[in-house]
């Protein structure tokens, strides 16, 4: 439930009107240096009452059951092969397009792997990707847009040129250019998910952090003769969290549709390793003979991706009161 | 105005020069290099074919020195020859393109003509049942990746026999109706999603305005609501939409590329694709040039007509 942790009282939360890698639309023309708003803890300002997730999902139930689905879908992922649905790679001859059936539910594919396994175990290495890049984006992004912040100056300029260069790029453009020098596979994958993601976690980082240079406790910090890397990772880092955790979940639904797109591309995860995306691109060859081959992943992904952006829209109408009905 | 649209220009110029260089840089970085991919194996065998082959594609040359050629070449709009079907680039990237850019502009046209209203109908219901169902039927949508929906699509149509082509692509000079049958899915794949993003963009910008105290003017002094809706709040709010249509661009161009694989249209994407597959290196760098400078020449048709559109901006 990271999602909901996160988004406390005080940020104004990115509209999830995101592109494809959860990329939020570049800003609009004539405010180049658009950041999220941040307003810092006051001093003496009375602590908000942070409603309890129950609460929430009294006031949101489609918010609460997208949670739930996604929760299960992660537990899933996580104890993965003790859930004893027997190896996603194991063939058997008798299995081959075998229908759903009890003892085969979700049916057997092209070699007579049982789905199930397979859809279990594309779900473990989905997410163990998409977790992965994402927080390897997020590390590299903040550190740039930490030290573009604070330090300001050429520092700054050249971070910021380098984000504009690499926002030119589609992310799908950006992927085949990475492909070619990869060459297909896991790897690829991986960077072409952090080069596309570390100028946004950049400019998110860079912004926030140029207000709290300005505040009077970085100044104290600075006078009381800290390093300038103490202070951007005790002082300034702690005050900034809020938009780059709302951010990083962003990027983990689009580090999940990028994964799978590529994949079934035929550049991303390799046979017979399964991802949800792999699934799907087996499923389309033979989607006329077996067609639970590709509603299955199909229909998880798409549930998948629909949860997290229902989960987003939902905390984002329950928290920012603008939207709320009255 | 003019000056910033000068600057504006500039900077997109710019970026394109330095998505070249990138790609330049990272084309020279792939193992094995241009000679073994196109010997293969060979290439261990016969150092003297590896030379001949090395002086023939400048690559003995230092690496300052290619670059000057490959991107006087390029500006003069040669992106040298295919090394596996020895044809022109340039050519194929023009006949390609005009496929990824119909495929992108009808698509475009899709998400704005359902869009649009779909959005316009939800803000003026704000927050009442219908609302609620477009708000979920436009994050359905909005969350289905475009290839998941174009497979779907075919599963459909194909199981159920409706008569229309699920791939392959028909020239419009041949058959024009034809051509349009090839395009309906393809389109559909990939507009619905971009109509899904535009419709939520539409939506809050409405709403948004409709809370602005201008328009509380507007009725206070004693205007037709329609008056309001249509003279007052509209123009304003419909301004965004110019920018969610140009930044859909990128993403359309992103989708466009798995969207021609499973329809098998011959467009950038999948030229690019083949490129990748058989490791034809000019084809792969021409191609992510060519898309990202659409991109960018999109992102820059946009800042101007908006600049045009919206008085307030001064630059």
């Amino acid at each position: 439930m990271t999602v909901s942790e996160q988004v406390g009282s005080e940020t104004e939360t990115t509209p999830p009107t995101t592109g494809p890698l959860g990329v939020p639309p570049p800003a609009a023309p004539g405010d180049s240096a658009s950041a999220p708003v941040v307003s810092l803890p006051l001093a003496g300002r009375a602590p908000q009452r942070r409603p309890t997730p129950w609460a929430l999902a009294r006031r949101s139930p489609l918010g609460a059951g997208a949670a739930l689905f996604l929760l299960g879908l992660l537990a899933v992922a996580v104890v993965g092969p003790l859930l004893g649905v027997g190896d996603p790679l194991a063939t058997s001859p008798l299995a081959m397009f075998a229908p759903p059936r009890p003892g085969l539910p979700l049916g057997g594919d092209y070699l007579g792997r049982d789905v199930l396994a397979r859809l279990v175990e594309g779900l473990r290495v989905s997410f163990a990707l998409a977790a992965a890049s994402a927080l390897l984006a997020a590390t590299i992004g903040i550190l740039l847009g930490l030290v573009a912040g604070y330090s300001g100056g050429g520092a700054d300029e050249a971070v910021m040129r380098l984000t504009d260069l690499l926002f030119a790029f589609p992310t799908l453009l950006l992927a085949l250019l990475i492909a070619m020098v990869t060459g297909p596979g896991i790897p690829g994958v991986l960077i072409t998910i952090v080069v596309a993601t570390v100028p946004v976690f950049a400019r998110v980082a860079r912004g926030p952090t140029l207000s709290v240079r300005a505040t009077e406790y970085a100044l104290a910090a600075r006078v009381a003769g800290a390093a300038p890397p103490r202070i951007v990772l005790r002082h300034v880092l702690p005050n900034i969290t809020s938009p780059l955790l709302v951010q990083l979940a962003f990027t983990l639904s689009g580090a999940l549709v990028a994964e799978s797109g590529l994949s079934f591309l035929g550049l991303g995860v390799q046979p017979p390793m399964p991802s949800l995306g792999s699934l799907l691109r087996d499923g389309r060859t033979y989607m006329e003979l077996a067609p639970w081959m590709m509603l299955v992943p199909g229909l998880t992904l798409a549930a998948t991706i629909l949860a997290i952006n229902l989960l987003g829209d939902e905390l984002q109408g329950l928290l920012d009161p603008r939207l709320r009905q009255r | 105005m003019g000056r910033y649209v000068t600057r504006r220009a500039a900077t997109a110029a710019l970026t394109i020069f330095g998505v070249a260089t990138i790609v330049f840089v990272l084309m020279r970085l792939v193992p094995g290099g241009i000679v073994e991919a196109l010997m293969g194996n060979q290439a261990a065998q016969s150092p003297e074919l590896v030379a001949r082959l090395r002086s023939k594609y400048g690559l003995d040359q230092p690496i300052v020195v290619q670059y000057g050629l490959w991107l006087g070449n390029a500006l003069r709009g040669d992106f040298g020859e295919s090394l596996t079907s020895q044809s022109s680039v340039t050519a194929e990237l023009v006949r390609r393109g005009a496929v990824t850019v119909e495929l992108a502009a009808l698509a475009t046209l899709v998400s704005i003509v359902v869009g649009l209203p779909a959005g316009v109908f939800a803000a003026l219901r704000r927050f009442s049942p219908a609302d609620g169902a477009v708000r979920i039927v436009g994050l359905v949508f909005y969350s289905i990746p475009e290839f998941v929906l174009g497979t779907l699509l075919i599963f459909v149509v194909s199981t159920r026999a409706l008569g229309l082509p699920v791939s392959g692509y028909i020239l419009p000079s041949e058959d024009i109706w034809g051509h349009l049958r090839s395009m309906l899915l393809p389109t559909l794949s990939l507009g619905v999603v971009a109509a899904a993003v535009v419709m939520r963009v539409v939506r809050s910008s409405v709403v948004e305005v409709l809370g602005e105290p201008f328009v509380t003017t507007a009725r206070a002094k004693g205007l037709a609501e329609r008056t309001v809706t249509w003279q007052h709040v509209m123009r304003t709010a419909l301004i965004p939409t110019v920018t969610i249509v140009g930044i859909n661009t990128g993403y359309l161009l992103s989708g466009a590329v798995i969207i021609e694989e499973i329809f098998s249209l011959p467009g950038l994407g999948r030229y690019a694709l083949q490129g990748i597959l058989y490791r034809d290196y000019p084809v792969v760098q021409a191609t992510v040039i060519a898309g990202a400078a659409m991109f960018v020449l999109a992102g820059l048709a946009v800042d101007l007509v908006y600049a045009w559109l919206d008085p307030r901006i001064k630059y």
